[in-house]
């Protein structure tokens, strides 16, 4: 009994348990090997992007591979790079197969990267009826649309994300009628400078920044744990109801 | 496959007989067993007969072990730790993709 035997549902079980370049690799084994793995839920392409070369390589089989993906669900989405290889347009695209696949948790990090704040969401991101959890870690443009809706987010961080509006932070979070998880972390860079968070059925919150802001207001009646850090003298407005 | 047994023995004195898959979903426990192992008894110093028993309760809560699962787990590892080539002879997997004429 060889492994040729198994059902292609058993040997996608068994690459599920592989990193995703792993699972990728199996492709060349045999013909029966070549597209299981586009039946995986999960994809995960972490840790090794750092280099010019190897973002290049990767952006070349996202592009051809993603849109042919054949899971009819994406459960999750993982991308972390160090280089600021990827246009803008290339992470777009890769985002919109994804909610187009119904995705559920998108993880986006960019390691090691001064640059300027890119936008590299489509606004189909905004309105994403299946997303749950939403990680986004770099120098990150959200161009929050007027008519956002995230019914399913429960868990939302935001580590050196910026806003094209001074709204948009706000905005967002008013939208996200089930979010329990919120986390912020301010980078050196970003633009804001105000904190507003009224999120009735947020249960966690964590928020940092080190340079200081506006006007804080925040109301989450449901919360249960409060981490809030806030390294610097000045701060104008806070108002704070939890 | 003989399910291997283990036998932990609580402060007061109680022994519970445990499948070895059970026990080991505890960290705790794995490391006794990898430290200290008289033959197949653990002896817990500090812990008494009724927390022992709570705790075996909760691994075989915990037990993930379904033998599809384990051998899928331990196939995946196979494919992870070896090269194409490896992979291929290991479960005889034929290549049957054309080799591409050089143009």
């Amino acid at each position: 009994m060889g492994i040729s035997e198994l059902s292609d549902e058993l040997l996608i079980k068994i690459l599920s348990f592989l990193p995703t370049k792993d699972a990728v690799s199996t492709s060349i084994l045999s013909k029966q090997w070549e597209f299981l793995w586009m039946w995986l839920p999960k994809l995960e392409y972490t840790s090794r992007y750092y280099l010019e070369s190897t973002c290049e390589r990767l952006k070349c089989f996202l592009d051809r591979n993603l849109p042919l993906h054949r899971a009819p669900v994406i459960e999750s989405f993982h991308l972390e790079f160090g280089a600021k290889q990827f246009k803008p347009e290339d992470i777009k695209l890769w985002v919109l197969t994804a909610v187009s696949r119904n995705v559920r948790e998108l993880e986006i990090s960019q390691i090691y990267s001064l640059s300027l704040p890119n936008n590299i969401f489509p606004s189909s991101l905004y309105t994403c009826k299946t997303l749950v959890t939403l990680k986004l870690n770099g120098d990150i443009l959200m161009d929050v649309p007027r008519m956002v809706c995230l019914p399913c987010l429960i868990t939302l961080r935001l580590v050196r994300v910026t806003y094209l509006n001074e709204d948009s932070l706000q905005r967002l979070l008013s939208n996200c009628s089930v979010l329990k998880d919120l986390s912020v972390e301010r980078g050196l860079f970003d633009n804001w400078r105000k904190f507003i968070a009224i999120v009735p059925s947020l249960k966690r919150l964590n928020f940092r920044t080190a340079h200081d802001l506006d006007e804080i207001v925040i109301k989450t009646p449901s919360l249960k744990y409060l981490d809030f850090t806030y390294y610097s003298s000045m701060i104008h407005h806070c108002l704070i109801e939890i | 496959m003989s399910e291997k047994k283990i036998v932990l023995k609580s402060s007061d004195g109680k022994t519970i007989d445990v499948a070895k898959a059970v026990a080991l979903q505890s960290q705790t426990i794995t490391h006794m067993v990898e430290d200290s192992c008289v033959g197949n008894e653990i002896p817990f110093e500090n812990v008494t007969g009724q927390v022992l028993a709570k705790v075996i309760e909760y691994c075989k809560k915990h037990v993930v072990v379904d033998g599809e699962t384990l051998t899928c787990k331990t196939v995946a590892h196979v494919i992870h730790t070896r090269t194409i080539d490896e992979i291929r002879t290991f479960f005889n997997v034929e290549n049957d993709y054309t080799p591409r004429k050089k143009q």
